[in-house]
């Protein structure tokens, strides 16, 4: 287990090195460049030559993937060419807004998906799990940004309940949570659903039954706790999803988070800051599936990693 | 089992002081994180702002705007939102009226110029208080317009002041044209005549920054710091978030009346416009496509102001993939822009009669307007060898989704002309990058004067890499350079009105699609607050009264 | 949004986790006929793959069906309210929503199933090598796989369509590199379980080249994989769409599809509702009934996951 885990870290090392190698040649090949963009209006090919200068620009390739290397490997990602904000700073300040809001969708994701998939799993077959499968299959199938424009109008406009937008408090969080949160909410409600099936037409469930357990005593007792590990396998992942950022979600409700800095990052070209936040996603997408299969293998003795399985 | 559950944490916890560490090793050196903290808390929804622990409370306007994503520096940057928040933080020596005239902010005087044009004699007001409690001196404007040169974006606006080469291209510390007699008193020598000079001093780009402060702040000016001789002072800035003014009290024309001023930035403009029907904002500019949504709603029509800026949409072509002057003219004949002003704008735009917009010395409105006439083209086409049409590439520019619009519907006009028309779509770093590269066939772009001078409409066309046309005329450029050279109004009017029509009807370099009245929305409580062409937003002289 | 945050479906993920463990059966004869009987017994996946041939037969005869030409722009009847003449109205430009929605059929569908051609064909070339070969070849394109799956997607097909230009061609290129990782994932774990078996083994041993072997002997194997994998990834690509031309890099104007109208419409939601609903409207139907058709196919093509 603990050589696994090793064996998975230095893996990550190797994928991030990869991330950044990408990102970087990516933005060399991409059309558009930073200097132009800044000094766009009145520019002549004097002043952009020295402004690149300034910012290293100029100096080969290899050489300025290298610099950024050393650097990164220090947690060093330099500072943003327009903001000239140090990128580390920078991304701390979206995390801390994107936790905000990966937090709240996922409890609303989990709050509703989670309950709902039980209750139809029990009631299977009946109007109420038709009904709850119906929901989960639109909450899965409509576009997040779509829904979240909705809810704008309805909720915000209309009613004029809930802030439109922002994220200054935790009632601003909650039509993003929703919007963000609906299609995984709908994901879970539907694997609770499945594994629960799964689970419940098991033979000690019966036996459970027959010796006269108390129906949602067995249920949340032998079932749930079960049904568990593909819920939590989910749940999992889906949190990493939402940990790194909406870009979508974030635009529309001006939600400052890492999506809208990865996003503004690649439209202005501006590498420290794309390298950073790239780097930032892929690193927490990494860990969190770490996380899961390890958490995986805790609820399933079962599971044992060893030697050549990955 | 339990050993599992131990690893499980160990790796959680690692994960979190990992996270932990970056925050505090990076707290010490960020004063940007008391900014980002009052400016989070300051953007919140309407009155939970001012009641929250912000920094103004009271007499409050709250405007909605794009994100400048950048510093409020306008001598790096030039994005229009930047200006609408500096312009009430900083001030330059002169303020251009919505007439054209000039008038003094930090002068004592309109300056005195020498009989031959070349030199200025300058007085400033006396005890002008900087934001940090400094006094504005003659060293100061000397500063902030050798910074201008030394941040190069702008710079040229100061090429015809003597000395300017050698600042330039590093060979000289010093603009040697800038003579400094005392602290009140100093002179700037000119090159050669340059007529538009007192209106480029008007610009947001000329702005004075006290020296001493400027240069401390280095890379954090205009990200945390700004100071400026402005009505409002810059309590905080957060890209993404908003920014922060409270009123200055030792204002030198005295104090305003607003309390302060909040941007706060909202990417979508949907959202923007959202926010203000619930009551949230007091500020919004209106998109001429949703202009009818509006326009519709009595309640908010008549909350609704306009204003002309001085400035034109057009289709530049590039002379290198056009080099033939009648297929330039048979795409500037093949765009119907009655159609696109009456349609697509709803009547909010009108087809000009030339490239230099009304009230701009050089406009003539005795030419006829820019006409749609597809046959003629087609003729024009078959004469220049394409009797079975062109392609044609149209690029634009993402961040202005207008001239997409414009794009769409010209690619569907232009079919009756044989002319297909491709659209491409940019994003903004794209699109200067391909533009500077020669790699914009078409492009739909619109340019607003920087000062209210032909030279400044004109600008981009004299020099063949700060426009996507390449295009270059001798007897334009001599023209250009004449213009600049002559005081008397009448006389320019000529020089000017010949170089637009030898580069909009001669050579069809470039050709204009109409010019806009650009809308806004503001709360009926605000008095004393317009916009006017000049397309600068004072909250200097603005009231909420209830 | 997130990698894959768009439809993937809790049932297909436990699909892909059974698969990788278990790996899939040796197929019978007789084994897809088997398969459709058992698909035809399931009412609602036989009533969304209805709901597919019609969209489908929509996209294909969308010249007779649509009232208007999609790309025609009616300068008197700009943003028009829904009338007999216009059932849900127009445009800012003038131009027939419905006609629009149907002709957006076009795209929509076809982006689904080329972008997911695109991704097979790259997902099977490079699960199968990982596969077969195992060792360093396996580590190398395992190692990708994690990049790809860790990239922020929507700056991957930002940067790509940035890098290529956009068109339609280019976007089914990209969505496809979006989508590859998942298919290669499970081909590999299939090939892995199925090259240990006897038959693999055998025509080895009768000197069959190695190529013979993965696309003769394994690949068809894999068969029923491949088809629920590309049924499920369809919708997943449709939303990617609708996404991608939110931030203005999909489907270039004047060509319609759900995405991009729904974009545009976003501004006038309140004051002509229909003309971002009826896209989305749209999106949704085609998103659920490539689901739960996919989910009956799965079902159908692989008895023992069954409850």
């Amino acid at each position: 287990m603990l050589s696994y885990t090793v064996k998975r870290l230095l893996q990550t090392i190797f994928v991030l090195f990869g991330i950044s190698l990408i990102t970087f040649i990516l933005l060399q090949v991409v059309p558009g460049d930073p200097v132009a963009l800044m000094l766009e209006k009145r520019a002549d090919p004097e002043t952009i030559a020295k402004v690149r200068h300034e910012l290293g620009l100029d100096l080969p390739w290899v050489t300025q993937y290298l610099n950024f290397i050393k650097g990164a490997v220090h947690l060093d990602f330099g500072t943003s060419y327009f903001t000239k904000e140090v990128v580390s700073v920078a991304l701390m300040r979206s995390f801390k807004v994107t936790v905000k809001l990966a937090c709240m969708a996922f409890v609303f994701a989990a709050v509703i998906g989670i309950p709902s998939g039980i209750f139809s799993a029990v009631k299977r077959g009946k109007g109420i799990d038709t009904f709850v499968m119906i929901l989960s299959i639109i909450g899965v199938s409509a576009p997040a940004f779509w829904v979240a424009i909705i809810l704008q109008i309805i909720f915000g406009l209309k009613l004029a309940v809930l802030p439109i937008s922002g994220f200054d408090s935790i009632a601003s969080y909650i039509l993003p949570s929703v919007a963000l949160g609906a299609r995984y909410a709908g994901n879970m409600a539907r694997i609770t659903r499945t594994s629960m099936l799964e689970v419940l037409g098991q033979d000690y469930i019966r036996t459970a039954k027959a010796k006269g357990v108390k129906k949602w005593a067995v249920i949340m007792k032998h079932g749930l706790k079960n049904a568990l590990i593909p819920i939590v396998t989910l749940v999992g992942t889906d949190f990493g999803y939402m940990l790194t950022g909406s870009m979508l979600i974030e635009k529309v409700f001006s939600i400052p988070g890492i999506g809208k800095l990865a996003v503004d990052a690649m439209s202005n070209r501006d590498l420290p800051l794309l390298e950073g936040t790239v780097m930032y996603i892929a690193f927490v997408f990494v860990i969190v599936n770490l996380i899961v299969d390890l958490s995986y293998a805790f609820l399933d003795p079962r599971i044992r990693y060893g030697k050549g399985e990955a | 089992m339990k050993k599992k559950l131990t690893i499980v944490s160990i790796l959680c916890a690692m994960v979190l002081s990992l996270a932990a560490c970056g925050s505090s090793s990076d707290t010490p050196e960020t004063t940007a994180a008391d900014g980002s903290v009052s400016a989070e808390t300051t953007a919140a929804a309407g009155e939970t702002a001012a009641a929250a622990e912000t920094t103004v409370s009271g007499k409050v306007v709250r405007v909605a705007a794009s994100d400048p994503k950048v510093a409020l520096d306008p001598q790096q940057y030039t994005y229009s939102i930047i200006m609408k928040i500096t312009d009430n933080v900083t001030e330059s020596l002169l303020k251009t009226n919505g007439d054209g005239s000039l008038e003094p902010v930090l002068l004592a005087a309109m300056p005195e110029i020498s009989e031959d044009q070349l030199t200025y004699s300058f007085e400033l007001l006396p005890d002008v208080k900087f934001h940090n409690g400094e006094i504005l001196t003659s060293a100061d404007v000397k500063y902030s317009y050798e910074r201008l040169i030394k941040m190069a974006k702008m710079a040229t606006l100061l090429q015809y002041v003597a000395g300017y080469d050698e600042m330039s291209d590093g060979t000289a510390d010093e603009l040697s044209g800038f003579q400094i007699q005392d602290d009140t008193h100093f002179t700037i020598t000119l090159k050669q005549p340059y007529a538009p000079f007192l209106s480029v001093l008007s610009t947001a780009y000329t702005a004075i920054y006290p020296a001493a402060a400027c240069e401390e702040a280095g890379d954090t000016w205009g990200m945390q710091v700004l100071y400026g001789t402005g009505p409002f002072k810059m309590d905080s800035y957060q890209t993404g978030v908003g920014a922060v003014l409270s009123r200055f009290d030792d204002y030198h024309g005295g104090a305003a009346k607003l309390d302060g001023v909040e941007y706060k930035f909202i990417e979508d403009v949907n959202t923007q416009v959202l926010e203000y029907q619930a009551g949230n904002v007091d500020y919004v500019d209106v998109d001429p496509s949703i202009y009818p949504v509006y326009s519709a709603n009595p309640e908010l029509s008549d909350q609704m102001h306009g204003f002309q800026p001085t400035g034109c949409y057009s289709l530049t072509l590039n002379v290198n993939t056009y080099p033939d002057a009648k297929v330039r003219e048979a795409i500037a004949l093949s765009i119907d822009r009655a159609a696109i002003c009456e349609s697509i704008l709803h009547g909010t735009a009108t087809v000009p009669t030339s490239y230099i917009p009304a009230g701009i010395i050089g406009h003539d409105d005795t030419l006829p307007e820019f006409e749609y006439n597809p046959e003629r083209a087609k003729e024009l086409l078959a004469e220049a060898g394409y009797a079975d049409g062109i392609d044609l590439r149209v690029t634009v520019n993402t961040a202005y989704q207008g001239n997409v619009a414009i794009a769409t519907a010209f690619q569907e006009q232009a079919k009756a002309a044989g002319i297909r028309v491709e659209v491409e779509q940019v994003d903004s770093a794209a699109w200067s990058d391909m533009k500077a590269s020669g790699g914009v066939d078409c492009g739909i772009s619109n340019w607003y004067v920087d000062y209210s001078d032909p030279e400044s409409m004109l600008y981009p066309m004299t020099k063949t890499d700060t426009n996507s046309s390449f295009w270059h005329n001798d007897e334009f450029d001599q023209l250009m350079a004449d213009g600049i050279a002559t005081t008397d109004t009448a006389e320019r009017q000529e020089i000017y009105a010949k170089a637009e029509h030898i580069m909009t009807r001669e050579d069809w370099a470039t050709t204009p699609l109409y010019n806009e009245t650009k809308y806004y929305l503001l709360n009926p409580n605000i008095t004393g607050f317009e916009i006017d062409s000049t397309f600068r937003m004072f909250w200097k002289d603005a009231d909420i009264v209830q | 949004m997130s990698k894959k945050a768009f439809g993937f479906f809790g049932k297909q993920k436990a699909y892909e986790k059974e698969v990788l463990e278990n790996g899939i059966q040796q197929k019978y004869s007789g084994f897809y006929a088997d398969s459709f009987k058992r698909l035809k017994k399931n009412k609602m996946a036989m009533f969304c793959a209805v709901v597919l041939i019609i969209i489908i037969l929509i996209a294909i005869f969308a010249p007779l069906l649509a009232p208007y030409d999609p790309t025609y722009q009616d300068y008197s009847a700009v943003l028009a309210s829904p009338s007999m003449a216009h059932p849900f109205g127009t445009d800012e430009y003038g131009r027939d929503i419905l006609s629009r929605i149907i002709y957006g059929s076009r795209v929509s569908i076809s982006i689904g199933i080329v972008a997911q051609i695109v991704a097979s064909l790259v997902g099977i070339t490079l699960g199968a090598l990982a596969g077969y070969y195992g060792g360093v070849v396996d580590s190398v394109i395992s190692r990708i796989m994690e990049i790809f799956q860790a990239f922020p997607d929507l700056i991957f097909a930002m940067a790509i369509m940035t890098f290529m230009g956009k068109g339609v061609l280019n976007l089914f290129i990209a969505l496809g590199l979006l989508t590859w990782v998942r298919t290669a994932r499970m081909i590999r774990g299939s090939v892995m379980q199925l090259k240990e078996k006897e038959y693999i083994e055998a025509s080895r041993a009768n000197g069959a080249s190695t190529f013979w072997i993965i696309t003769k002997g394994l690949i068809p194997n894999c068969l029923s994989t491949i088809i629920v994998m590309v049924t499920l990834g369809i919708p997943n690509a449709i939303m990617y769409e609708a996404s991608l031309s939110f931030l203005g890099i999909g489907i270039q104007p004047p060509t319609p599809s759900w995405g991009n109208m729904i974009s545009a419409a976003q501004t006038f939601i309140s004051y002509r509702p229909l003309y971002s609903i009826m896209p989305g409207i749209a999106i949704m139907i085609t998103v659920i009934a490539f689901n739960i058709f996919g989910d009956g196919l799965r079902d159908a093509l692989d008895p023992k996951l069954k409850s």
